[in-house]
């Protein structure tokens, strides 16, 4: 059966009997095998899987098609930019121009930045007022050092961003220069 | 399937009983969480120090990476036991363990990162295990990979993307058994592998020619 990607919200606190990890990992993903990639400690995940019908209607879960490589329709510009914005994943840059596989390699780098911070120690950073409309300088100094650090130790170029950069900004500009492969099961994005 | 392992047996156990797990100092425990015990060694398998008790132990002797593996034999005898591997741990005794885990319960092969005590996981692999059959995590660049090896032969699990850990950092165990005291695992292995980019040059240049 066929690689199908879904992106849906985070269970779990992070315990090591309640790890985080795909909220229907233990109900439509029971007995399958998946693989996963969080936003960094923001509850959402991508995640892979076969073709699941269960999965794909359920109501907070967006599917990705089969065919990475057809182009977004006007329909799905629109749902795919509400799901995303409304989860503080910056999504003002997708139009019909780009392919499913050019979304979700775009949308994996952001969350594979936001792992980097992670393992640095960012914690959930769209809590509490922050917004894809927060400046960098209105973050905490601890905030600001840890995306410094982390897009420096992925060698990112920052020098286009300033204090009154927005997240939104910031995200998009450090997404495009994450390189290397990313592998989800079977598939290379 | 790239081959699995491609690093060496670091223990086969085939020694005098130890309780604490040593080896002559090459082991130290215990592997993060506070409630953690160090492992013991009895007739030539890793034990738990006590049923019910997580008890686990990393090789001491070196850290290994950043692109390492880690592998070991599955004795379990019971579904409801616990095996976990671990690799790319900085600092194994801390009660907020950062690190790629493995673990093997009930029927699932799983991957995991830990993160400052906070687990996250991110790969599931249905595969039913035998005493005797084997588990392994290889974690390159940013992809980490479970293997398994079922009647003798090593099987890739679900590879994923994952770039909160880096770094080098030592490999380790832990086991887990309920309701009796028994074997949970033998054969521990693993070390640092080769960058996947890297390549060797074999045989002689002759600058004169350049």
């Amino acid at each position: 059966m066929a690689t199908q990607l879904y992106v849906m919200p985070i269970t779990g606190t992070g315990t090591s009997g309640d790890a985080r990890r795909p909220k229907y990992a233990d109900t439509d993903l029971a007995g399958q095998n998946w693989a996963a990639m969080d936003f960094g400690n923001e509850p959402m995940m991508l995640v892979a899987t076969a073709t699941n019908a269960a999965l794909g209607a359920e109501a907070d879960v967006l599917t990705v098609p089969l065919n990475l490589d057809q182009n977004l329709g006007a329909g799905a510009v629109t749902t795919v930019q509400n799901y995303f914005e409304a989860r503080n994943i910056p999504a003002d840059w997708i139009n019909t121009g780009y392919t499913y596989r050019q979304l979700v390699r775009l949308v994996a780098c952001m969350f594979q930045i936001w792992q980097r911070c992670q393992g640095m120690g960012l914690a959930q950073l769209f809590t509490g007022g922050v917004t894809l409309s927060t400046t960098f300088s209105s973050l905490t100094l601890g905030q600001r050092t840890i995306l410094l650090n982390a897009a420096h130790s992925l060698n990112f170029d920052t020098s286009s961003l300033t204090g009154a950069s927005t997240m939104r900004q910031i995200i998009k500009a450090l997404m495009v220069q994450f390189g290397g492969p990313i592998q989800m099961l079977d598939l290379t994005i | 399937m790239s081959p699995f392992p491609t690093t060496p047996l670091l223990d086969d156990f085939n020694r005098a009983n130890e309780n604490p797990l040593s080896d002559g100092g090459n082991w130290s425990g215990s592997t993060g969480f506070s409630s953690f015990s160090s492992a013991q060694l009895v007739s030539n398998a890793i034990n738990p120090v006590a049923p019910s008790t997580y008890s686990g132990n990393y090789w001491a002797a070196s850290q290994f990476g950043p692109d390492c593996e880690v592998f070991a034999d599955v004795e379990q005898s019971s579904a409801s036991d616990t095996l976990y591997l671990y690799c790319r741990v900085p600092v194994p005794t801390s009660n907020t363990l950062t690190g790629y885990l493995l673990r093997y319960f009930n029927g699932v092969v799983s991957v995991s990162k830990s993160v400052l005590g906070a687990q996250t996981q991110i790969n599931s692999n249905t595969i039913t295990l035998a005493a005797g059959d084997s588990i392994g995590l290889s974690v390159r660049g940013s992809i980490e990979t479970a293997y398994w090896r079922k009647s003798g032969v090593w099987s890739s699990g679900t590879p994923v993307s994952d770039s909160a850990v880096t770094g080098s950092g030592y490999i380790a165990f832990a086991v887990w058994s309920s309701g009796s005291l028994r074997v949970e695992m033998d054969n521990f292995g693993g070390g640092t592998t080769i960058p996947k980019d890297s390549f060797s040059i074999v045989g002689e240049f002759d600058l004169a020619a350049f």
